[in-house]
């Protein structure tokens, strides 16, 4: 005889399986929006879109995008972050680490640099000189935080994409 | 008595228009100096020369003035004589000699009563052989009757060839005693050179007054008699030889003497009619003379040696005839230059008027001290005498002060150097304010000072130029122990401060740290792949 725990035992398990199937027949309906190929040509254009809008706007040439694109570092972080982060629901937000990174690195060797001319290291107006300097160089260094943000967010969803298809999301 | 003057003078002019006719003059229409004739190879005196009248004579001589290049105002060094004179104009003609011509004789040999008798004709026809002998004979044998005929040669019928002209012309060309002959052997010649000294050339044949007549169409003949040959009547032959042809039939019906000599006189007045004498005349009137043997006769005409040249192009050495090259004289009539700023570029302006006798062209350049620049040369068009042109040459110079220069300006002849004219201009340069003046600043490790509107080094540091108090100093080495006693910017080294060197450059993986990151991040990505896919 089976006893009434047993059988609730049996139920939970059940329906814990049940769900899990739930789960996996559901699943395209729960994956990302953007990683379904049939929604390419539309990230594809959007991409295109915000492109175009950002270089209306000012600051920013396909040559940025293109040279930031053929750097090793953002392939490089992009593979690694997709293979152990899976960032389909928060591709924003890793694109975001990802040029805070990046981007962060490189305006600190500017800092760097820029700290050790003379004219900082005069005393007491020094700090007011390399502080106008930092100013003048911030709108330089704003675009290239767009830059960056652009060329990681196209490397975190092609990576995604392209394991989200190799993994069927799994 | 005024009749008198007349018909001297009449007689006098008579007289004198066939001397006058005598020789044609020749005149020169365009000249010109080529700078390469290909006829002469070489820079030659291109001339058109021209005869006033047919004659068998011409002359001129053109002066080394005459010879004169309209263009350049070049003329000839040397008198140039030209002599054109036909040495020759002839016509000949070969006697062909074609058949013998015959003078008739008769005589009658009369048979014996006996031989009559009997009829033996034999001893008279064997006398009148005898008598015939070797010559060409007939004889008529009747009514006891010999009558025999001979025929002696007594000329040769000759007929005249087609005529053929032999022409011969000489063209002498005289510079300066030395005479160069070219000579033309056709009326149909074109062109003739002279030595390679000068080259004659034509349009067209020269025109002769006369031409070689044609001895059938004048009915012309010729017979060798008396051991020369002698134009004859062609008619007066045609008629012998229709004797001749006839005379066997007419001596074949002789039955009297009076029969016989009619045919002998019938032949031999055709036959005396046939050798005479028929002149053979030019349309000019020039009358032909024979000559030579009966096998190599010959007839010829001396034509008139009338002849008119067409206009002739000549190209004579200019070597040869020399070239006289007028030249131009410049003088400077003005000359000015505004003062210019340092660095930037000056004029000089300069009017050139040409007081040479001949048009010409000059180059003008100025000369000036440092620190302005020599100029180029610049020229001016080609300048009639009297004519004035101006010139404006560029100049440049730098300066940081005021400075005044005098250049010397020179106009000279472009086609003769020689012919110049000089003059000196005032040329002001003034500065530009570069610098304020009295200032100093550091350049590298020296001091510079602000001097007349230019930096110039008023000391070289020999460690480094650096401002204290906002004024550029030399500055001596700190002594220091560690990098804290030097100023920013500054390090330690063997005891004194001395500028930081620049970051040294990164390491050598460092190069390869992004692509290691896109192998580490391509394997994991493949890992994490396989992991998921291996679930």
């Amino acid at each position: 005889m089976v006893k009434d725990e047993e059988i609730k035992e049996m139920i939970k398990e059940y329906l814990k399986e049940a769900k899990k199937e739930l789960i996996v027949r559901q699943f395209p309906k729960a994956i990302p929006w953007l990683f379904n190929p049939a929604n390419l040509p539309i990230v594809i254009v959007g991409s295109i879109i915000v492109f175009f809008a950002v270089l209306w706007f000012g600051g920013l040439t396909i040559a940025n995008v293109l040279q930031a694109l053929s750097s090793p570092y953002i392939w490089g972080l992009a593979l690694i972050i997709t293979s152990i982060f899976k960032p389909y629901k928060t591709l924003v937000m890793w694109s975001l680490i990802m040029t805070l990174l990046i981007w962060g690195y490189q305006v600190h060797q500017e800092v760097i640099t820029l700290t050790e001319r003379s004219e900082c290291q005069l005393p007491f107006i020094g700090w007011f000189i390399c502080s106008a300097i930092f100013a003048a160089k911030f709108a330089g260094w704003a675009w290239n935080f767009i830059v960056t943000l652009f060329a990681s967010w196209i490397s975190i969803y092609i990576t995604s994409f392209i394991y989200f298809q190799l993994t069927k999301g799994e | 008595m005024k009749k008198i003057v007349l018909a001297s003078l009449f007689v006098f002019l008579l007289f004198l228009t066939p001397l006058v006719n005598a020789f044609a003059y020749l005149s020169i229409g365009q000249v010109d100096l080529v700078d390469y004739a290909t006829e002469v190879r070489s820079k030659a005196w291109y001339l058109t020369v021209s005869q006033n009248q047919m004659s068998d004579y011409a002359v001129g001589t053109i002066s080394s003035e005459e010879i004169k290049d309209p263009e350049t105002g070049a003329h000839a060094q040397k008198d140039l004589k030209i002599e054109m004179n036909v040495d020759e104009q002839t016509c000949r003609y070969s006697i062909q000699k074609v058949s013998l011509m015959y003078r008739a004789e008769w005589k009658r040999f009369d048979l014996s009563w006996w031989e009559c008798a009997i009829l033996d004709y034999s001893r008279a026809e064997q006398e009148c052989a005898e008598w015939i002998g070797s010559y060409h004979g007939y004889r008529q044998s009747t009514e006891c009757k010999v009558w025999c005929f001979r025929m002696i040669p007594e000329a040769w019928h000759g007929e005249l060839s087609t005529p053929s002209l032999s022409f011969k012309s000489t063209i002498k060309l005289t510079v300066d005693g030395e005479t160069k002959t070219g000579v033309i052997n056709r009326l149909e010649q074109t062109e003739v050179s002279f030595d390679d000294l000068a080259y004659a050339r034509w349009v067209g044949s020269l025109s002769s007054g006369d031409e070689c007549p044609k001895a059938k169409e004048e009915g012309v003949v010729a017979a060798y008699i008396d051991y020369s040959w002698r134009t004859t009547g062609l008619e007066e032959y045609n008629r012998y030889l229709s004797a001749y042809t006839n005379f066997y039939s007419c001596v074949s019906g002789v039955n009297t003497d009076d029969e016989a000599m009619y045919c002998v006189n019938n032949l031999n007045n055709k036959l005396d009619a046939a050798l005479m004498y028929k002149e053979l005349r030019s349309k000019g009137g020039s009358v032909a003379y024979t000559s030579g043997t009966v096998d190599s006769g010959m007839v010829t005409i001396k034509l008139a040696k009338l002849i008119q040249y067409p206009v002739i192009n000549m190209w004579i050495k200019a070597d040869w005839l020399g070239i006289v090259m007028p030249y131009g004289m410049p003088d400077i009539v003005k000359a000015y230059s505004p003062p210019f700023e340092s660095g930037k570029t000056g004029y000089i302006h300069v009017e050139v008027k040409n007081v040479g006798s001949a048009p010409g062209s000059f180059g003008v350049y100025a000369d000036c001290p440092s620190p302005l620049s020599k100029t180029e040369t610049e020229y001016t068009p080609t300048l009639q005498p009297g004519e004035t042109a101006t010139v404006v040459l560029d100049i440049y110079g730098t300066s940081p002060v005021e400075v005044k220069r005098t250049c010397k300006v020179v106009a000279y002849d472009r086609a003769k150097p020689e012919n110049r004219d000089e003059t000196n201009v005032e040329v002001t340069l003034y500065p530009i304010g570069v610098c304020p003046e009295g200032e100093r600043r550091c350049k590298d490790n020296t001091i510079e000072e602000c001097i007349n509107g230019a930096w110039q080094p008023i000391q070289v540091c020999d460690y480094k130029c650096d401002y204290i108090d906002g004024e550029p100093v030399c500055i001596t080495p700190r002594t220091c122990k560690t990098d804290a006693d030097c100023a920013p910017g500054e390090v330690c080294r063997n005891g004194i401060c001395v500028p930081k060197p620049p970051t040294p450059p990164a390491p050598e993986w460092e190069k390869y740290l992004p692509y290691l990151l896109l192998v580490g991040g391509l394997a994991l990505f493949g890992y994490s792949v396989w992991v998921r896919r291996k679930k």
